[in-house]
């Protein structure tokens, strides 16, 4: 039976090479791996350079390389284990909570074990795919800059195969409580939308301090100063307790190796049974908990059913839509509101790295850059404007209403979003005191102009070739050539546009000194006014034929 | 009369006029429909028979502005559903066969926003869906979000939506589709008293028992053409085996 399943899902995930072509997202593919390349780019480079600093710390003098390299592979390896159980939690959830095909799955003869056991398999694969690609990169870089031997890249590709497999069997433990967990904080939806708000503010300050500390470490080499004597002792006493990751470090340095594999398979061993113990006990209770889920919210206020004009009435439908769809609510509405938040960091992480660097002040050509980076990846929902209608979109087009309030209402929709995150954001800058209230004023029109222009263009791009979700609630959940095209436009006009400000800033300041702001002004306003006058030409040209011709299957 | 006028319903015009439609869904394709004309009058209730793939539903999504037609004419209470789209749309509404509704607002919000396309005035609104609630008995369901129904509430809340603002022709595809017996009882009543009050009705169905119960007329289509149009009265007088004959003709 279980090869059944195994079969199923095969067949399942290698459907992709059936589906039309046309459909395929090849440039999302693309910008997919450019961006993990670049990812795995700066971390090897980071590393490689971190590695050579702390393996240098002394302690009383005392230089102890072995001892270094133990602390920091511990260390990366437990920052990849919780990685490593928290992703593992999350596929688990979805495919044997969220997935369709289990709906059908627990009315068969199968004991549940089978079907989670088949889901596992099939998600060992794909962990192995992403540990790969981290620990792959990570381990070599160590390799190189540590001078290690053939038996650790043997390891290495052992541990690539042996951390998928412990990091799941502790994600089936813990997988079902966070079950339940999930389904208690969703119950309580507007206390989890603050709360995903805060924690996406909350990880982007965490990545932006250690992006700073880094900045810090790397321009002024002040690492060994950090890591002072007590700060290392604290490392060395902390790296006792960093189970299981000390083991594999261990491994993968050689020490203590027969010790070493038995714990690594003990740990396995008994992380696999508790998993297999909370499984059977678990699995058909939380299945049976989520099928007959009452998903009733009852409103216990009146609803105002006074006439509205239909603008508003449609402006109210698109955000009621999104307000109640929580992964919509959370790409979009939290995205906007820690817009402000992302631009301030930056500001003051980039601020300093130009300052330092170039030893320039060039706060308003990175103010532009930067609101026009952030205001690309919040507007970038907009590319489901049309899709995340579904076929609710065909019943519209028989209602009287006239197709450009229809979209119009869509456009305002967006419109009040980004200019209320635009607005914080640029305030903020201007309340920092990077910018004065002129500069405000313009960056202010720009990132609006290109806020528009996103806005209409991709609304347009998704009219020409919308993707409907064939799911209960009409949900977009993939990723599709529409999103992707709209992330690879808009980061390319925000890199032409802030990155071009940025560069005459600097080739001016540089040259003869003058004040580069008139320059950067004439140009990036004049561009601005026409990117967006081009968007709203895209979006209006024969939009009323198409809007009428658009038919189910385009 | 321009397209956009809100108060464009006309209630003196003939209901539905489909004269030579046809339709083909690209320029290579062959025909979905062709040359489908025929004319609905006012306090009728009319169907659209036809096995699956017949063009039924190309036909009724030609009707409501879906889809464009290729060549010939629709009328709706006399405004072209190609020419005057929004005028048109006005007189009508449509209940798809596939529940498409805003599941993420509750039956009240979605019936207000129906209302609110629709331009129905504040004072009768109340009153109207009380009316509705009494006839499709959502009940306090109502006040829940939409994507908690089941299939025969979504079905419900489509038909409540649409007859917000009394449409003149109310045309649905497949509207008992997914209804218990009980409340496909209390529709075909309510549609009963709608077509008594002047109102015409015109829906698809594979449902013979209720065609033959409740329709004045029903025109039959087969691979996109009009086999027959006929009463449905003296069809049954001349045809004791009743509408089963077309089925059964078609499978031979």
């Amino acid at each position: 039976m279980l090869w059944v399943l195994l079969r199923k899902q095969i067949a399942e995930r290698l459907s992709v090479f059936r589906r039309d072509k046309s459909r395929l997202d090849i440039s999302g593919n693309i910008l997919s791996l450019l961006l993990t390349g670049a990812v795995i780019a700066v971390v090897v480079v980071v590393f490689a350079r971190f590695i050579d600093m702390y393996c240098a710390i002394r302690i009383n003098n005392a230089l102890d390389v072995p001892a270094r390299q133990f602390e920091l592979l511990t260390f990366i390896y437990s920052a990849l284990f919780v990685f490593g159980v928290f992703s593992g939690i999350k596929a688990i959830n979805f495919a044997i909570f969220e997935s369709e095909d289990q709906k059908l799955l627990i009315t068969l003869p199968i004991a549940p074990s089978t079907i989670f056991y088949s889901k596992l398999i099939i998600l060992y694969a794909k962990q192995v795919i992403v540990f790969l690609m981290t620990i792959l990169p990570i381990n070599l870089t160590f390799a190189v800059v540590a001078a290690q031997s053939a038996y650790y890249i043997v390891m290495t590709v052992a541990m690539c195969l042996l951390f998928p497999l412990i990091t799941l069997a502790f994600s089936s433990i813990f997988c079902f409580p966070v079950f339940y967990l999930k389904r208690f904080v969703q119950s309580k939806y507007a206390l989890l939308l603050v709360l995903v708000t805060a924690a996406t503010g909350l990880v982007f300050w965490g990545y932006s301090s250690i992006l700073d500390f880094m900045k810090t470490m790397l321009t002024t080499g002040e690492l060994r100063f950090f890591f002072k004597e007590s700060v290392m002792r604290t490392i060395i006493e902390g790296t006792k307790y960093l189970y299981p990751s000390n083991v594999m470090a261990g491994l993968l340095l050689k020490r203590d190796i027969a010790t070493n594999i038995l714990l690594v398979t003990l740990t396995t061993a008994v992380a696999s049974a508790a998993g297999f113990l909370v499984v059977n006990l678990l699995f058909n209770k939380a299945n049976h908990a989520r099928t007959s889920a009452n998903k009733k919210f009852l409103y216990t206020s009146v609803p105002d059913i006074r006439k509205k004009h239909i603008m508003i009435a449609l402006v109210a439908k698109e955000f009621k839509l999104v307000f109640r769809t929580p992964s919509y609510a959370f790409q979009y509405f939290s995205v906007a509101a820690v817009m402000p938040l992302m631009v301030y960091f930056c500001m003051g992480i980039g601020s300093d790295l130009l300052e330092t660097l170039v030893f320039s002040k060039n706060n308003f050509e990175l103010a532009i850059f930067v609101v026009l980076l952030f205001g690309t990846l919040t507007n970038t929902f907009c590319a489901t404007n049309i899709s995340r209608e579904g076929p609710a979109f065909y019943a519209m087009k028989t209602m009287p209403i006239p197709y450009e309030q229809i979209i119009g209402a869509k456009i305002i929709f967006c419109s009040i979003v980004a200019f209320a995150s635009t607005l914080a954001s640029g305030l903020v800058v201007l309340l920092s005191g990077y910018i004065n209230f002129g500069d405000f004023a313009f960056l202010f029109f720009v990132a609006m102009a290109l806020a528009e222009a996103q806005i209409c263009f991709a609304t347009r791009k998704d009219l020409n070739r919308p993707t409907f979700s064939t799911d209960e609630d009409c949900e977009i959940t993939e990723s599709n050539s529409t999103i992707s095209t709209i992330i690879i436009v808009g980061l390319t006009l925000t890199a032409a546009l802030g990155g071009l400000a940025l560069f005459f800033s600097l080739y001016n300041g540089s040259l003869n000194g003058q004040n580069s702001a008139l320059l950067t002004i004439a140009f990036v306003g004049l561009s601005a006014i026409a990117i967006c006058g081009g968007a709203v030409a895209y979006l209006l040209t024969g939009l009323k034929k198409r809007f009428y011709e658009m038919t189910e299957g385009d | 009369m321009s397209d956009n006028n809100i108060t464009a319903v006309n209630n003196d015009k003939i209901p539905l006029e489909i004269s030579r439609l046809y339709k083909k869904y690209s320029p290579k394709a062959n025909y979905a429909v062709e040359d489908i004309s025929f004319r609905c009058g006012k306090g009728l209730i009319m169907g659209i028979l036809g096995p699956n793939g017949a063009g039924k539903s190309t036909i009724l999504k030609c009707l409501t502005g879906m889809i464009p037609i290729s060549e010939g004419e629709i009328k709706i209470c006399g405004f072209s559903i190609k020419d005057q789209p929004v005028a048109a749309k006005r007189n009508f509404s449509f209940v798809t066969d596939n529940h498409a509704v805003f599941v993420k607002m509750t039956g009240l919000q979605y019936l207000a926003f129906m209302a609110d396309v629709y331009g129905v005035p504040t004072v009768e609104r109340a009153e109207r869906i009380k009316e509705l609630d009494k006839a499709f008995q959502l009940g306090d369901s109502v006040k829940n979000l939409i994507s908690s129904y089941s299939h025969g509430m979504k079905q419900k809340i489509c038909m409540m939506g649409s007859l917000m603002h009394s449409p003149q022709l109310w045309i649905m595809d497949e509207p008992m589709l997914g209804l218990d017996p009980r409340t496909q009882g209390a529709v075909i009543a309510f549609m009963k008293r709608y077509v008594a009050d002047g109102k015409t009705i015109l829906f698809s169905s594979h449902n013979l028992d209720v065609v033959q119960r409740i329709c004045d007329r029903a025109v039959i289509i087969n691979k996109g053409r009009i086999v027959e149009d006929i009463i449905i009265a003296d069809f049954m007088r001349d045809n004791p085996q009743g509408l089963q004959k077309y089925y059964v003709a078609d499978e031979e």
